[in-house]
C-alpha cells in the first residue's frame, strides 16, 4: 500500500500540494493534488479572478517528484521505513530547468502530477515530467518540466 | 599517477564552482578546504564528484562521499588515489 504524502513529505499545509499518490516508486511518481477554494493565495493571485500561481505548479511537481521519489529511494536504498527518511535527511531545491506552462489551473481543480526519474545519486535527484487535468475523459497537460533537481542534506547529529 | 597530478587536476575541476579569486584556488595546498576556503557550495560537491569520476574513469559509491568529513583537497586526493590503486 502506498504511503500518504502527508506522512512522508516535510512539506506540510498550507504548503502542501499532494493529496494522494496514485503510483510511486524509484523510477516514476503519479500523483494527484485537489485545489480548495480558500487555498491561501487564491486571496491576492488574483482579486476576483482566482488563478494557481505557476511558482506552485513548480512546487507541486517538485513535491511529487523530487521529494517524494528521493524520500522513496533513500528508504529502499538504506532498508529504512519510508516514514523515517525525514527524519534524517532534508531536502533542498536545488536546480530548476526549462519549464513551459500550457494552461491554467482554478479552485477546485484536480491536477496529476506525472515525473520520471532523470538521474539519482548521492542524494541527488533529477526529474522531468508533467501536470495535466482530465477534462471530459481527456487528458489536458497544463505544465511541463524538463529539469527539477533536489539535494537530500543530511541533518546536523547524524551519521 | 601521482599526488600532484591529481592534485593539479582536481584544481581544474574547481575553476567553474569557485566562490573567491581564482588566485586562491592557485596558492591552495593540500590542507585547503575547498568548501570553507575556496567557497564551493556544498549543493555544487555532488557535481564536482560526477566531474572527477569523469576524468579520472573511476566511480563512488554514496557512503565514500558521505563518510567525507571534511572537503580538503587532501581528503579528495586520499580518495581518488584509493580508487586508481
Amino acid at each position: 500500500m502506498l504511503p500518504r504524502p502527508i506522512n512522508i513529505l516535510p512539506q506540510q499545509p498550507p504548503f502542501l500540494f499532494v493529496d494522494e499518490y496514485l503510483e510511486l516508486d524509484e523510477e516514476h511518481c503519479l500523483a494527484k493534488y485537489t485545489f480548495k477554494d480558500d487555498e491561501c493565495f487564491f486571496e491576492g493571485h488574483f482579486p476576483g479572478n482566482p488563478v494557481v500561481p505557476g511558482v506552485i505548479l513548480i512546487e507541486a511537481m517538485a513535491q511529487a517528484g523530487v521529494v517524494s521519489m528521493g524520500i522513496f529511494s533513500i528508504a529502499r536504498k538504506k532498508n529504512i521505513p519510508i516514514e523515517k527518511v525525514k527524519e534524517s535527511v532534508i531536502s533542498m531545491f536545488t536546480h530548476l530547468g526549462e519549464v513551459d506552462f500550457l494552461g491554467m489551473v482554478k479552485p477546485g481543480d484536480t491536477i496529476y502530477i506525472s515525473c520520471h526519474k532523470d538521474f539519482f545519486r548521492f542524494n541527488k535527484f533529477e526529474t522531468g515530467g508533467e501536470i495535466y487535468k482530465i477534462i471530459d475523459g481527456e487528458k489536458r497537460v497544463i505544465c511541463t518540466h524538463k529539469n527539477i533537481t533536489g539535494q537530500g542534506v543530511k541533518l546536523k547529529g547524524e551519521q | 599517477m601521482e599526488r600532484s597530478q591529481v592534485m593539479a587536476g582536481l584544481k581544474e575541476i574547481l575553476v567553474p564552482f569557485l566562490g573567491v579569486d581564482k588566485s586562491k584556488l592557485d596558492a591552495a595546498a593540500e590542507t585547503t578546504d575547498i568548501n570553507k576556503e575556496l567557497g564551493v557550495k556544498s549543493t555544487d560537491v555532488v557535481n564536482i564528484v560526477l566531474e572527477v569520476e569523469k576524468k579520472w574513469d573511476i566511480t563512488f559509491e554514496d557512503e565514500e562521499i558521505d563518510a567525507l568529513n571534511e572537503l580538503t583537497f587532501k581528503s579528495i586526493v586520499n580518495l581518488v588515489m584509493s580508487k586508481m590503486a
